[in-house]
C-alpha cells in the first residue's frame, strides 16, 4: 500500500538521532515558552526562528513544528490555571477550563487537555497523510492564475473570521504593502528603502514577527498580568478524570477533531476559528447548555482537540500548495523559504524523505508532548508563578539578541522597535495584527503570480475567469465577500436598532 | 514615575482610520517615483500604488463610520510604550561599543522602569542576572559573534 510505503520512507528519515533530538528540543522549548504567562505560540516561534537559521531545513521545520504544538499546549495550561490566554485559540480554553480550575478540578482539566490535544493531533495527521498526495496532484494543474486566486481566497478567509472584516482587510493590505519593501524581483528596482541598504533585501520576517507578537504584546501586558493567584499543588491522583468525565469528553474530542481537521485544511483559517466553532457546536448540542462557562468538561475537550487537529491539517495547503493554512503556518512557510525550500505540489515527489519525514516526526513530537506533560506538569506550573515584572525585561533582551543574530546587524533591532510600536498602536486600536503577517508573507508570492498571469494573458484580466479552476476559486472568494458584507450590514442594522430603542426609553 | 501613567483616550475607529489614511497617503506619495506601467507590463510601482489607494479607502470608511455610531474609546499607555522602545534602542546602541553584558544591564534597568512594583535593589539584581545569563547563553554557549564588554 502507498501509505505504508510512504510512512516507511518517513520513518527512516525521522528516526535519525538529529531529527529526534531537534524534535525533542522543539517540543520542550515550545512548552517552556508557551507556558510562560503572556507569551503565545506565535511569540514562541518568532523567538526561536533565528536559532533555526543555524541548522538544516528539515530539522528546522521539525523543531519549529514541535515549538508550535508545544507552545499551544503550554498556552492552554496558562489559560486554564491563570485565565491568561496567550492566543485567541487558547482564549476558548479559558471559558470552561478556568472555572474547572477554580472548582478544584484543574488537574482533570489539564489531563483532558493533554488527551484531547493528542487525539486531535493524531486525527489531523491521518488526514494529512491520506489527503496530501491528492491535493498535490491537483496542485500540479495550477498555473499562476490559480495560485493567485487561491491566495486571494486565503486572505479573504482570514478577514472573514476576524472581529471586524474591514479592519482585518486593512491589516492584510498593510501586510502586502510592507512586503513591497526591498528589491522588486521582476525589475530589480529597490522600493521603499528610504536609503537604508539593510532594507534592500526586504523587511526581516523575524523582526516583523517579533515586533508584532513579542514587543507589542509586552507593552500591552506590563502591569496587567497578575500571576499571584496561583497556589495549586498537583498529585497524579487529582489529575485522573472520573468515568463520567470520560463519558462526556470522548465524543466531544471526536467532534472537535473533525471540526478542526476541516477548518485547518482551508487556506487562511486555522486554530482559533476551529476552537471557536468546536466550542459553539458543543454548546448547541449539549443537553444542558447552561453548564457551559461554569466548568463543563466538553468545553475544554472539544476546542483543544479542534485546535490541535487544525494545527496539523494546516500543513496540507502549506506543504502541498505553498499556501499557508494559518498565521503560524505563514511563519513556518517563511522559514522554509528562507531555507531555500519552496513548498508546492512537487515537494512530495521530488523530496519524499523530507515530506514524509516531517509527518512522521510530527507523530513522534505529539507522543513526546504527552510524555512530557503528564509527569512534568508540576514543573510547568512552577514556571507559571514567575512574576511578569521579572519576565518581560528578560524577554526583551532575548528578542533583541535573537533578531541581532540573524544578520549581525543592530539595524534589525531598531526595526523591531518600530514594528513593535506600530503593532502596539494597531492592537490598541482594535486591529488584529495577525492577518498583517499573512499578507506580508503572501505578498511577494501574490505579486509574482499576478504579474506572471498578466504577462501571459497580455494584460487581459479575463484570464482569471476563463480558466475553470481559477473561476471556481474566485466564485468561492466572491461568496465569502458577500457573506462578510451581508453579516456586517445585519450587525450594523441590529446595533442601530438597539441603540435607537435604548435612546427612546 | 509620572511617565508610567501617561495615558491617552482616543476613539479607536476614528484614530485607526486616520492612521491608515496617513500610512496609505505616505506610501502612495513615496511610490510615485516607481514606474506604474500597464496591466500587461506592470512596473515596480503598480501594486504599491494600488494597495496604497485601497488602504486609504478602508481608512476613510472607518473614519467616517466611526462618527455615525456611539463613540467608544481606548486607553493608550504611552509611558510603557516609550520605556520599552527606549530600552531596546539603547540596547542596540550600546551592543557594539559596550558589549552584550553592559547593553543587557542597561536595557533591563530601563525596561523594568515600566513596572509599578519593582524596587531599586530588585531592579539591579534582575539586570545583573539577565546580563550574566544572556552572556552565558549567547556568547559562551552559542558562540555568537559579539563583544562581551567595552573594547
Amino acid at each position: 500500500m502507498d501509505v505504508i510505503a510512504n510512512l516507511s520512507i518517513g520513518l527512516q528519515a525521522a528516526l535519525t538521532p538529529t531529527m529526534l533530538w531537534y524534535c525533542f528540543i522543539g517540543v520542550l522549548l515550545g512548552t517552556f515558552i508557551g507556558v510562560l504567562p503572556g507569551i503565545g505560540p506565535l511569540a514562541a516561534i518568532s523567538l526561536l526562528l533565528p536559532i533555526t537559521y543555524y541548522i538544516g531545513p528539515d530539522v528546522a521545520i521539525v523543531m519549529l513544528a514541535g515549538v508550535y504544538y508545544g507552545a499551544q499546549y503550554g498556552g492552554s495550561t496558562a489559560a486554564i490555571l491563570l485565565r491568561l490566554p496567550g492566543t485567541a485559540s487558547s482564549a476558548v480554553a479559558c471559558i470552561d477550563g478556568n472555572p474547572m480550575a477554580r472548582n478544584g478540578r484543574a488537574g482533570v482539566a489539564l489531563f483532558i487537555t493533554t488527551i484531547a490535544s493528542f487525539a486531535g493531533a493524531i486525527t489531523g495527521l491521518i488526514i494529512l497523510i491520506f489527503f496530501s498526495p491528492y491535493i498535490a496532484k491537483l496542485g500540479l494543474k495550477f498555473g499562476s492564475a490559480e495560485y493567485f486566486a487561491l491566495m486571494l481566497l486565503g486572505l479573504v478567509a482570514a478577514c472573514t473570521f476576524s472581529d471586524s472584516p474591514l479592519k482585518g482587510g486593512a491589516m492584510v493590505v498593510l501586510g502586502l504593502l510592507l512586503s513591497m519593501i526591498g528589491t522588486d524581483v521582476n525589475t530589480g528596482v529597490i522600493r521603499y528603502t528610504f536609503g537604508f541598504s539593510e532594507l534592500s533585501s526586504g523587511l526581516s520576517l523575524v523582526a516583523l514577527a517579533m515586533g508584532i507578537f513579542g514587543v507589542a504584546d509586552i507593552i500591552r501586558n506590563i502591569n496587567t498580568i497578575d500571576t499571584s493567584g496561583l497556589s495549586e499543588r498537583f498529585t497524579m491522583r487529582s489529575m485522573l478524570p472520573s468515568r463520567e468525565d470520560w463519558r462526556l469528553s470522548l465524543p466531544s474530542m471526536a467532534r472537535g477533531s473533525a471540526i478542526g481537521s476541516f477548518f485547518g485544511t482551508l487556506p487562511g483559517t486555522g486554530a482559533s476559528i476551529s476552537s471557536f466553532m468546536a466550542y459553539a457546536t458543543e454548546k448547541k448540542i449539549a443537553k444542558q447548555p447552561e453548564r457551559f462557562g461554569n466548568g463543563a468538561i466538553e468545553g475544554v475537550a472539544a476546542p483543544e482537540a479542534a485546535n490541535n487537529a487544525s494545527a496539523q491539517t494546516a500543513f496540507v495547503p502549506t506543504l502541498t500548495l505553498g499556501i499557508p493554512g494559518d498565521i503560524t503556518m505563514a511563519l513556518i512557510l517563511g522559514a522554509l523559504i528562507i531555507h531555500g525550500i519552496t513548498p508546492g505540489p512537487q515537494l512530495i515527489t521530488t523530496q519524499p524523505e523530507l515530506f514524509w519525514g516531517l509527518i512522521v516526526s510530527f507523530i513522534i513530537g505529539n507522543i513526546l508532548l504527552v510524555l512530557f506533560n503528564i509527569p512534568m506538569i508540576g514543573v510547568w506550573i512552577s514556571l507559571l508563578k514567575i512574576p511578569y515584572r521579572l519576565l518581560y525585561p528578560t524577554i526583551l533582551i532575548f528578542i533583541s539578541v535573537g533578531v541581532f543574530s540573524v544578520s549581525n546587524s543592530t539595524f534589525d533591532i531598531y526595526t523591531v522597535v518600530g514594528i513593535g510600536v506600530l503593532g502596539y498602536l494597531l492592537t490598541m486600536l482594535r486591529f488584529d495584527p495577525a492577518p498583517l503577517l499573512l499578507g506580508f508573507i503572501l505578498g511577494p508570492l501574490m505579486e509574482e503570480h499576478f504579474r506572471r498571469a498578466m504577462l501571459l494573458s497580455r494584460g487581459n484580466l479575463e484570464t482569471f475567469i476563463e480558466r475553470p479552476i481559477s473561476l471556481t476559486i474566485l466564485i468561492i472568494t466572491g461568496l465569502a465577500v458577500c457573506f462578510i458584507i451581508a453579516s456586517s450590514v445585519r450587525r450594523r442594522l441590529q446595533a442601530y436598532k438597539t441603540a435607537k430603542e435604548s435612546h427612546v426609553t | 514615575m509620572a511617565t508610567r501613567n501617561l495615558r491617552l483616550k482616543v476613539n479607536h475607529e476614528l484614530f485607526g482610520g486616520l492612521l491608515l489614511i496617513g500610512i496609505g497617503a505616505f506610501a502612495y506619495y513615496h511610490g510615485q517615483q516607481y514606474a506604474f506601467g500597464s496591466l500587461a507590463r506592470m512596473g515596480s510601482g503598480f501594486l504599491p500604488q494600488v494597495l496604497s489607494v485601497v488602504l486609504c479607502a478602508i481608512g476613510c470608511i472607518l473614519a467616517v463610520t466611526s462618527q455615525l455610531k456611539p463613540s467608544s474609546t481606548v486607553q493608550l499607555q504611552w509611558g510603557q510604550l516609550l520605556i520599552v522602545a527606549t530600552s531596546m534602542a539603547l540596547f542596540a546602541l550600546l551592543l557594539r561599543p559596550a558589549g552584550l553584558f553592559t547593553a543587557a544591564f542597561v536595557g533591563v534597568v530601563i525596561s523594568s522602569w515600566a513596572d509599578r512594583e519593582i524596587t531599586w535593589p530588585g531592579r539591579i539584581m534582575l539586570a545583573l542576572v539577565v546580563a550574566a545569563l544572556a552572556s552565558l547563553i549567547f556568547i559562551v554557549g552559542l558562540g555568537m559573534n559579539m563583544p562581551l564588554w567595552w573594547g
